[in-house]
């Protein structure tokens, strides 16, 4: 089995590099056969890219310890679940599932896209081999899951694994990471059709729309792999937050940032002709911010408590970043003359211009997250010591930044396109504003003293106003119109224009993100040595620790503490938290519980016992408003999704009938 | 099988028991350096059991606090004795400086190079106005536009 699934690899990778070349040379050559031959090498690769990573599932699912990754990675007496999440959980296994999501995206891409785009689908098929093979060839050469733990010249296997990482088993953990490679690798195939029209000078703006279509989709993915890793890092490491700044955090963050600038800078491009340097640049750095991501969380670049174990393949990474970026910038550079901008600003208070404040802002942010995450290679190459920085530098940094593009979320809809003009600012600005100092009133009467928080809720009340008018203004059209009611009309209207309103509910959901980033600040902690009967009071509430009691079970051994919860004397529930201790990697962990509420959570963590043994050491968190960054994700994903349907678009009478668009454009909805 | 032992910071809750150092200030001024033991964490976030790295740090603050010592020089103490690399913030050199303002000279760079780019094109695109008609592909996209909007709103 073990020589099949290297065999699998194998030939992947010189299926690829043969996609690669072929693709290419059929392309300069101008021979359709090797052209036809490169996309059919594709799906070839896929086919061999499943196979080996069946292969390796099957090894870990029928407890197949010969197998080192297996024996390292699984266990007999895990999961069903987290022995499939096993395939993701270490080096070697998870470069193979990366390897694997490449080559599922190329062969939809390409035979998705190779009607649609003929003149240009040969370089999309090399750029994006190309990337495959890079991945295979460390499959291949470099962390290889196929091998056997041998002794002497025969095979052998041992009685059991090491199994997975305890943090790792958590149900969260099993979605996570897919949704995360999703994005990464995903945002290759809108780099590569950019690229792809950067080389043939592409006419038109169809390729726009499947680059945009694609972002969207991968972007879509990033977000969840984000939130359930903020969600997983909430519910399982037990340090009462959701985002530490970690560099492997950070990471993920960074194309996410330049994938949301690019979302934006391209409508320009598509509605005037407009960016089309700076949207290059855009797609480009976010496909090399996910391989430099990549080569943070394994090459070794910086530690982080989500990094896979350190080895010798950033060096590969360098060599591929190097390569990579010199190209797009050797195309760009040749090809400024198509890039050249069709329309020009006519004015700095115009729709326009805050799509471009809205870029500085977010590669102003994306910046700043990088200059952190890379701050200790930096110090310490310039001044001899490694300063790591963490959560003070970079809450200090970009809380003002984040402030400022929430503002601009607001106030890029009540701008017009061309220019705005000063009646319709003040007639636009007028409610939202309104709904922003009264918030404000509101909130500073009610005792709120918090500069930050007291900004932040204030815009939240702006770009609400701004949203729900937009859906008002809209539906009343469409009410006056058909006479349907408002709600009805709304969803019409929704439907007629799924990507500006899906657009406008993701800005809803970045609202309802910020209350909850905000709620941050009214934090409390509290921890205490407790036996059992003993009372704490933690803000409003109570916690009587009621009982402790311990479970063994074949994977790990639990001790659970019981906790009632009361507030002001009336009693609420029992909490259980609880501390496992692997049994076969021998490792601890904590299991938080959570009272979800919208207005605050209460999260308690058994942190450990006092050093005689005998009692819990409990942790108490208030975690004001933070259930609101979860529902904010769901509304994320629900507008994306709307964004991503395409569009209604209303019969028009025949009198006013629009002239037939011309061959190669592609109708988009406003926005 | 029952785990080993497990003791967690038994003087730190020895001082918030006593009440000496509130926990939210020891976890407060913790949080200001950065744990060595793997975890990626801070100080006070680290909630490895058994630390080696935190729990002495957590003593050595704790213990600071409760003499009366200003934070900032509690701090210092800690970061001379283990090392630059437990500052979680840059440190108030040249270089420290360098890090807190990069991100903010760039965001202000980023903006005025907006503002010289959309005076150029406004002034461009004054002048031209004056002198040539507009194209007729711009137009017969505004064009197109226009109906597309009108047919909206019907």
């Amino acid at each position: 089995m073990e020589n099949l699934g290297y065999l699998a690899v194998l030939l992947a990778f010189l299926l690829s590099a043969y996609a690669t070349v072929a693709a290419l040379a059929g392309k300069l050559r101008r021979n359709p056969f090797l052209e036809l031959s490169a996309q059919r090498a594709v799906l070839a690769a896929w086919l061999m890219t499943t196979a080996a990573s069946g292969i390796l599932l099957h090894a870990i699912l029928t407890d197949n310890f010969s197998f080192s990754y297996v024996a390292s990675r699984s266990n007999s007496d895990l999961d069903l679940l987290y022995k499939v999440a096993a395939w993701w959980g270490g080096q070697e296994g998870s470069l193979l599932f990366w390897s694997w999501i490449a080559a599922t995206y190329s062969f939809v891409a390409v035979y998705t896209g190779r009607s649609k785009h003929r003149s240009m689908i040969s370089y999309v098929v090399a750029v994006m081999a190309a990337t495959q093979a890079f991945f295979l060839g460390l499959v291949a050469f470099e962390a290889n899951p196929f091998q056997v733990i041998m002794s002497g010249p025969q095979i052998t296997s041992v009685p059991d694994g090491r199994g997975l990482n305890p943090l790792l088993q958590h149900p969260m953990m099993a979605i996570h990471p897919p949704m995360l490679y999703l994005g990464y690798v995903g945002f290759t195939v809108p780099f590569a059709f950019a690229l792809a029209s950067l080389i043939t000078r592409q006419p038109g703006e169809r390729w726009i729309h499947t680059t945009r279509v694609w972002t969207m989709v991968t972007w879509l993915f990033q977000s969840i792999g984000i939130l359930l890793g903020a969600r997983w890092a909430y519910v399982v490491l037990g340090w009462g937050g959701y985002w530490g700044w970690d560099p492997v955090e950070n990471a993920s963050l960074l194309p996410w940032i330049t994938g949301t600038a690019f979302l934006h800078s391209v409508m320009m491009q598509e509605k005037k002709g407009m960016m089309k340097v700076w949207n290059i640049l855009l797609i480009s750095a976010t496909f090399f911010l996910c391989i430099f991501g990549t080569m943070m969380t394994r090459g070794g670049l910086v530690s982080s408590v989500h990094a896979f174990a350190q080895s010798e393949i950033g060096s590969y990474f360098v060599w591929y970043l190097a390569v990579g970026i010199a190209l797009t910038a050797y195309f760009i550079l040749t090809r400024l003359d198509y890039l050249r901008s069709e329309a020009e600003l006519e004015s700095v208070v115009s729709r326009e211009s805050s799509f471009l404040f809205n870029n500085v802002i977010l590669l102003a942010s994306c910046f700043a997250v990088l200059w952190g995450t890379l701050f200790p290679v930096l110090s310490e190459y310039f001044t001899g010591d490694k300063i790591t920085v963490g959560a003070p530098f970079f809450n200090k940094v970009n809380v003002p930044i984040g402030l400022f593009l929430l503002f601009l979320t607001g106030v890029g809809p009540l701008f017009a396109w061309r220019r705005t003009s000063a009646e319709s600012l003040r007639r636009n600005f007028q409610s939202p504003a309104l709904a922003a100092l009264t918030c404000l009133a509101a909130l500073l009467a009610a005792g709120m003293r918090h500069f930050e928080a007291l900004v932040c809720f204030s815009l939240c009340a702006f770009v609400t106003t701004t949203v729900l008018l937009e859906f008002y203004r809209g539906g009343r059209v469409i009410q006056r119109k058909q006479g349907a009611n408002l709600a009805a009309a709304m969803v019409e209207l929704t439907r007629r224009n799924t990507r500006r309103y899906g657009g406008y509910l993701v800005h809803m959901a970045i609202v309802l993100m910020f209350v909850g980033f905000a709620g941050a600040a009214f934090n409390i902690v509290h921890q205490e040595e407790m036996s059992v009967g003993d009372v704490i009071e933690v803000g409003p509430y109570e916690f009587q620790l009621q009982n402790l009691s311990e479970m063994d079970t074949p994977n790990y051994f639990r001790a659970v503490a019981a906790i009632d919860v009361s507030r002001r004397g009336e009693f609420l529930e029992t909490l259980l938290p609880e501390r496992r201790f692997y049994h076969a990697s021998q490792q601890p962990t904590s299991r938080v519980d959570v009272r979800n509420r919208l207005r605050e959570d209460v999260y308690v963590v058994y942190a450990g016992q006092s050093n005689d043994g005998a009692s819990p050491v409990i942790q108490v968190y208030i975690n004001p408003l933070v259930n609101w960054i979860w529902i904010g994700s769901l509304v994320l994903v629900i507008g994306t999704l709307v964004a991503l349907v395409p569009s209604r678009r209303p019969r028009r009478p025949r009198r006013r009938r629009a002239p037939r668009l011309r061959e190669g454009s592609v109708a988009t909805a406003g926005d | 099988m029952r785990p080993p032992a497990i003791s967690l910071l038994a003087l730190l809750l020895a001082c918030s028991a006593q009440g000496a150092v509130p926990y939210a200030k020891l976890r407060q001024v913790a949080d200001l350096v950065s744990c060595q033991c793997g975890c990626s964490y801070t100080v006070g976030s680290c909630n490895m059991l058994n630390c080696h790295f935190r729990d002495p740090i957590l003593q050595q603050i704790s213990e600071g606090l409760e003499a009366g010592e200003p934070e900032e020089a509690v701090l210092e103490a800690v970061y001379e004795q283990y090392g630059p690399e437990t500052r979680v913030q840059p440190r108030e050199d040249a270089f420290g400086m360098l890090g807190w303002t990069a991100p903010f000279a760039l965001l202000g760079v980023g903006l005025a190079a907006m503002v010289l780019v959309v005076r150029r094109w406004r002034a461009r695109t004054a002048a031209r106005s004056e002198t040539r008609q507009v194209s007729d592909r711009v137009l017969e996209r505004y064009r197109s536009q226009i109906e597309d909007d009108l047919g909206k709103l019907e």
